[in-house]
């Protein structure tokens, strides 16, 4: 199956793995507040045995958003083609994403406070469509940036043909 | 054409009171009666003023951190305090320059910029600058874009349009069938004989008021159906396709044909002894009158023939004529009814999708509009080697979906689709002419707007 999402040429370029432990950083975060009010609602009122399924439920699910998170960065990558951007993403649902550059509207360089401290950016291309998800998280700054300024260029070039 | 690039610039110091002004106006107000009454600052005047206060501040940072520059090809925007934010427009994708001015903007003589490329979610904006430099800039960049004067095809269309003799009028008989002939009407008969029924044997059906209620709400739902739809007609007109329809109310739409982003024909399978079909169009930037892109109804019933006649017309290719193939080997485990029904298939211009056991539906996009192209696949889809493919048109169309391919022909079909896309908008797009159905040789073809 795996042949659906390989790349169109060469290899996919991976976003870096630093964005995963940003993500699993702010997951265990939520849960641990969501853990500790569990805990004190379970002193206060009592019901030890609910309690404690509930602060399961929220580890279990926990650790499967750990594995997940993992995986979606794994299978994250682009490529970048003469004509297109190719981009693979997705855990579960897995997708395939063919963007030509002729289609480029906006190309957006985002980078939050967290982001700084795990040294990431973020791209997102705009295209007419909605639908069309090009979004490329993960990045090292530098290298978002560099990529954002060959989007900018190569949409420049394939514009005659519009 | 200048060269130059111009040097970074700021926004109006004036922004900040200008962004802030209401609340300005309220804490002003809250503070300036307690102490004209003489009394304490009340605990509300306290709060608004630091609210205010705070807001300010946090107002000039921004504005402070916020810069511009236009260069040859680009507008380069760098913004946001904590998290940075830089935004390039290129200068050629603009669509249209608005420049706004509310109400205590125009009390500081600054106004807004917003500048719309045809993206749907972003659009650029200053603000604000003051109203000279908003004028200016809005002039530097229209000029350096590099098509002038193409900034707004309506003005063309705009002043009236003279009478059309229509192209089609759909007839009552054809009006009858469409709206009978759907599942609700017959629910409808069959509710309504039940009643008639009950009632001629006797029955109290007071118990029933609901179920009454709702037999006459639908009935209802129909008539007005075909009030609306009452006089139908299709003409063609200078800028496309012009819809007129209602028996007390009249509706004309205005298709812009050259921006067509798809059609659907639908084919219920109780029109079938009819032979009748509807048309539908998703038309990019919209219906006339309509901001929001939208799906359009061109003709609500008519004979197939001429359905696939119109459809071939406005497409530039018989759809017909494009091979298509069967969903994937295992389709039917995921959609046990209607995935032997399921098919696709493209040409080096169209691309085709069939779906629908009771209603074959039929979406045929031209591929010089897709704006991108992807695969899907879920966890179920993978064990069973499925995937759909999806090529994305711009806002208001529907994005068209051939569900439940197979995996080996799916990449492949990735692949080739983004290679046709690409080929079919180098080629003058030729294939957008409505000249055959007798509208003037002159439509409004490939030009920037018309590609959103």
């Amino acid at each position: 199956m795996s042949a659906l999402f390989d790349p169109p040429h060469g290899e996919w370029t991976r976003i870096r793995f630093a964005l995963a432990w940003k993500q699993r950083l702010s997951m265990v975060a939520i849960r641990l507040v969501f853990i500790a009010i569990l805990i004190a609602a379970s002193l206060t009122f009592g019901y030890e045995t609910y309690f404690q399924i509930a602060i399961g439920l929220v580890v279990v699910t926990g650790a499967w958003r750990w594995w997940m998170i993992g995986r979606w960065v794994r299978n994250f990558g682009y490529a970048e083609q003469d004509d297109d951007l190719w981009i693979t993403s997705g855990a579960l649902l897995r997708r395939l994403t063919v963007v030509p550059f002729g289609r480029m509207q906006l190309v957006d360089v985002a980078q939050g406070p967290i982001d700084r401290v795990f040294k990431l950016a973020d791209v997102q291309l705009h295209t007419a469509s909605a639908s069309s998800d090009a979004h490329i998280p993960g990045l090292a700054p530098d290298q978002a940036a560099a990529l954002r300024d060959r989007l900018t260029e190569l949409g420049a070039s394939e514009l005659s043909g519009l | 054409m200048s060269d130059e690039v111009l040097p970074y610039r700021r926004l109006s110091p004036l922004t900040p009171i200008a962004k802030s002004g209401v609340w300005l106006a309220a804490a002003a107000f809250t503070i300036g009666r307690d102490i004209m009454n003489g009394s304490e600052l009340s605990m509300l005047a306290v709060v608004a003023g630091a609210i205010v206060g705070l807001g300010l501040v946090s107002g000039f940072a921004s504005w402070w951190r916020t810069k511009f520059r236009i260069s040859d090809t680009e507008l380069l925007i760098e913004s946001g305090l904590i998290s940075r934010h830089s935004r390039r427009v290129r200068l050629d994708r603009i669509v249209a320059i608005d420049i706004n001015q509310p109400f205590i903007a125009r009390l500081l003589g600054v106004a807004e910029l917003r500048i719309e490329t045809g993206t749907t979610d972003s659009e650029a904006r200053l603000a604000y600058l003051p109203v000279a430099e908003a004028t200016s800039m809005r002039h530097t960049l229209l000029a350096r874009r590099q098509a002038p004067g193409e900034l707004a095809p309506e003005d063309a269309a705009a002043g009236p349009v003279p009478p059309v003799a229509p192209l089609v009028r759909v007839p009552l008989q054809w009006h009858l069938i469409s709206i009978l002939a759907r599942p609700e009407s017959i629910l409808f008969v069959i509710a309504a004989l039940t009643v008639i029924i009950l009632k001629s044997f006797g029955f109290d059906l007071t118990a029933f008021g609901f179920s009454l209620a709702a037999v006459g709400g639908l009935g209802w739902s129909l008539v007005t159906k075909l009030i609306g739809r009452w006089n139908w007609e299709l003409a063609v007109v200078p800028t496309g396709l012009q819809v007129r329809h209602g028996m007390f109310n009249v509706t004309t739409q205005t298709f812009h044909v050259a921006r067509l982003q798809g059609l659907q024909v639908h084919e219920p399978v109780m029109w079938r002894p009819w032979g009748l079909a509807s048309l539908q169009v998703s038309i990019a930037g919209g219906v006339k009158g309509d901001e929001e892109g939208a799906q359009g109804l061109l003709l609500p019933a008519a004979p197939k023939a001429l359905v696939w006649q119109l459809a071939q017309e406005l497409l530039g290719q018989d759809p017909s004529q494009i091979p298509l193939s069967p969903a994937g080997r295992h389709a039917s485990w995921l959609a046990p009814a209607s995935g032997r029904r399921l098919a696709f298939g493209f040409s080096d211009q169209l691309a085709v999708s069939l779906e629908g056991v009771f209603a074959r539906r039929t979406s045929i996009v031209p591929l010089a509009r897709a704006q991108s192209v992807s695969v899907r696949q879920g966890f179920m889809q993978s064990l069973l080697g499925l995937a759909a493919l999806r090529i994305d048109t711009p806002r208001g169309a529907n994005p068209f979906v051939a569900r439940l391919r197979g995996v080996l022909e799916a990449r492949a079909h990735v692949e080739q689709l983004a290679t046709a896309a690409l080929a079919a908008r180098v080629r003058p797009q030729s294939s957008l002419d409505t000249s055959n159905l007798g509208a003037p040789p002159h439509l409004p073809h490939a030009r920037i707007t018309s590609d959103r």
